[in-house]
């Protein structure tokens, strides 16, 4: 199965995307990095089509005029789904993607069916954690097992412009969303909270404020996994989301044959 | 210092030395063990009027070795026969259970205790995985995985999932809950100098038993705390213990008679049954991951067994003899190893239960007083940090 890569014309400009698979639609924002085409997306394709759009100024594409801040950039999804995709769509946000999956989630409830935020960024309090280290030191928290990397044609310097300048345009830096955490509770989307247990940028006070506000949430910790729980933990990141896009809430419930411990 | 008392609840009635692991249970005369449960209960708790502060048992399958494949419901009638005590579970064989139930037993002990629980996380013996029908290759990367699991499920304030490689739930939040905190203090084994290091890793005490010399004691303490220093914290004597097979009498003469038999007994009977199935796992699987670490097992159990009680006397790797003797052992463990716990396993093999309640006597009129101000040992406390 391969990427195909595609543009979608909007009326607020272009937005590029890529597509995988095919099933029931799943929308995936990709984090401060930039689109990372994962062996998670392709596992995941084998069951559902997949939806990953560059957010506009990422990896070399085009700032579009008046999508400067997170509550636009939810408008501008919103308007992707109804174009690419149509009514609503299940939702996988991963860091700066799971921030912005939130507001679509609060502003566009329609467009959310179930909802999955892995390692959310946004909801920092103190400013704990974040993207702010040496590149060396970033690389060690960004990934526990980096040799897993996929391949990814983009070079060095875009994904460090990505981090550095483009997430700023949308959100200035800002460590905890305030005016977000006081609408999390509007979220009516049933949401798989996902976090690796060895992630060091997001801290687990994160985890804390969104179980705490978001009414039908289930948290779940990822085994050996740092922030990128894609690239250190694939399967198990499919496994796990893989089980909640097919059956929803009643994943809480095992319907394997075999032991378990 | 603190002294902790150990007890492998043997079945002493063993006899068949021919046998093969698995053992045939119509050995087992549950009639005479329900008498000899009583005992053995009795003897743990009268260990608290002698002034141990701890008392301690663990967990082991399929022999006369031990009779106890779930210690946590000895520690459970421990509880309401004790007031002050450490309930020392040294401990639960974490990959060959279900974390989760680990850390459901381990809480309610804690609570029952109200807070009295030492832990213990044991990879166990290399045959027991036959018995529970695991790969011994994943031993290490499932108690890996298993301790991280049970620590969340004990300090995590939300129901949360965990998907893993060798465990998957999708809702945790166990009843009751720790009542020590973060949690209760947990102690892996440092047979080598590979798993000291893991249990520095883990912030974990460290226990080591049956040592080959006080110099390999020394290298073993020395890894853990090099490690313990790499990932960001110093042990102190609370962190480590050491077990010493332990018999206490009136003469030192007497005390090396009832140690020789009851070792000759442990050796040569309750640990034979098992060497056969034992070197199956060490020649066919990566039950330990370094040839070296394998080897050194091997020689530990060999040099055990043939070492007589006097040269063990000499190199200081048991505590025998009378309460003055016994108190010079303890001094010299201490200053070589800087160990702030000591576990006396008194009940070696078929030693008379009379031989030792007397040698606990010994140690409660004679050696406790003596020993007990060498090292102020403060309590062991966790931390959460670096996993």
């Amino acid at each position: 199965m391969k990427f195909e890569k595609k543009i979608a014309k909007l009326g607020k400009g272009d937005v590029s995307y890529y597509v995988i698979g095919e099933g029931s639609p799943v929308l995936y924002l990709h984090g401060a990095g930039g689109l990372l085409k994962s062996k998670a997306h392709e596992l995941l394709s084998a069951n559902h089509k997949i939806y990953l759009p560059v957010t506009p100024g990422y990896d070399g594409t085009e700032i579009l005029t008046g999508i400067n801040s997170m509550p636009s950039l939810a408008d501008l999804t919103a308007d992707f789904i109804a174009s690419e995709i149509g009514e609503g769509c299940d939702v996988v946000g991963h860091s700066f993607g799971g921030w912005l999956a939130c507001w679509l989630a609060v502003n566009h409830p329609t467009k959310v069916e179930l909802l999955i935020l892995e390692a959310p960024a946004g909801f920092r309090p103190g400013g704990k954690g974040g993207l702010d280290h040496p590149p060396e030191e970033l690389a060690k928290l960004l990934a526990a097992y980096p040799e897993k990397y996929p391949d990814d044609d983009r070079s060095f310097d875009m994904i460090k412009n990505n981090r550095d300048d483009i997430r700023l345009h949308y959100h200035k830096g800002m460590p905890l969303d305030e005016e977000l955490v006081t609408r999390l509770g509007e979220i009516r989307s049933s949401t798989l909270l996902v976090y690796g247990t060895l992630e060091k940028i997001v801290p687990i006070e994160t985890c804390r404020i969104l179980k705490a506000r978001i009414p039908r949430i289930y948290f779940n910790y990822i085994y050996d996994a740092a922030h990128t729980i894609e690239v250190d933990q694939p399967e198990r990141f499919v496994s796990l989301v893989g089980e909640f896009l097919e059956r929803g809430e009643a994943f809480l419930v095992n319907n394997k044959s075999g032991s378990v411990a | 210092m603190r002294f902790t008392f150990f007890h492998l609840m043997p079945w002493d009635k063993f006899t068949a030395a021919e046998e093969e692991w698995p053992v045939k249970n119509t050995y087992f005369d549950p009639i005479e063990a329900t008498k000899l449960y009583r005992l053995y209960i009795d003897t743990m708790a009268y260990a608290e009027e002698c002034g141990w502060d701890g008392i301690g048992c663990n967990e082991h399958h399929f022999s006369p070795y031990g009779m106890m494949n779930n210690c946590n419901l000895i520690g459970a009638m421990l509880a309401e026969k004790t007031k002050k005590a450490k309930i020392c579970m040294f401990g639960n064989l974490v990959p060959l259970l279900n974390p989760i139930r680990v850390a459901e037993e381990y809480s309610m002990l804690d609570v029952i205790t109200g807070g009295r629980l030492m832990t213990g996380f044991m990879r166990g013996i290399p045959h027991e995985y036959i018995a529970y029908n695991l790969n011994p290759d994943e031993s290490r990367s499932r108690l890996n995985e298993a301790t991280q699991l049970i620590k969340k499920a004990w300090t995590e304030p939300d129901p949360f999932g965990w998907e893993g490689e060798y465990y998957q739930y999708r809702s945790v939040s166990i009843w009751p809950r720790p009542i020590q905190q973060p949690h209760p203090p947990i102690m892996m084994s440092g047979g080598n100098e590979e798993s000291a290091r893991y249990a520095a890793r883990n912030r974990a005490m460290l226990g080591i038993n049956f040592i080959p010399s006080l110099a390999k004691g020394r290298e073993i303490i020395d890894a853990y705390l090099d490690e313990a220093r790499i990932v960001g914290w110093e042990p102190g004597p609370e962190h480590l213990l050491i077990t010493f097979h332990t018999c206490i009498a009136e003469t030192d003469e007497a005390a090396i008679e009832a140690l020789k038999g009851g070792v000759n007994y442990f050796n040569s009977t309750l640990m034979n049954v098992q060497r056969n199935a034992q070197q199956i796992v060490l020649q066919k699987t990566k039950f330990y991951q370094s040839e070296k670490n394998r080897d050194f097992f091997v020689e530990r159990l060999k040099k055990a067994k043939s070492r007589t009680i006097e040269e063990a006397i000499q190199e200081g790797t048991v505590l025998c003899g009378k309460p003055e003797t016994v108190v010079k052992q303890i001094k010299r463990a201490q200053a070589e190893l800087g160990v702030g716990w000591i576990n006396t396993n008194m009940k070696i093999g078929n030693i008379p239960n009379e031989v030792v309640t007397k040698g606990m006597e010994l140690f409660r009129d004679f050696v406790g007083p003596e020993v007990r101000g060498i090292e102020k040992t403060p309590e062991p406390v966790m931390s959460m940090a670096a996993e």
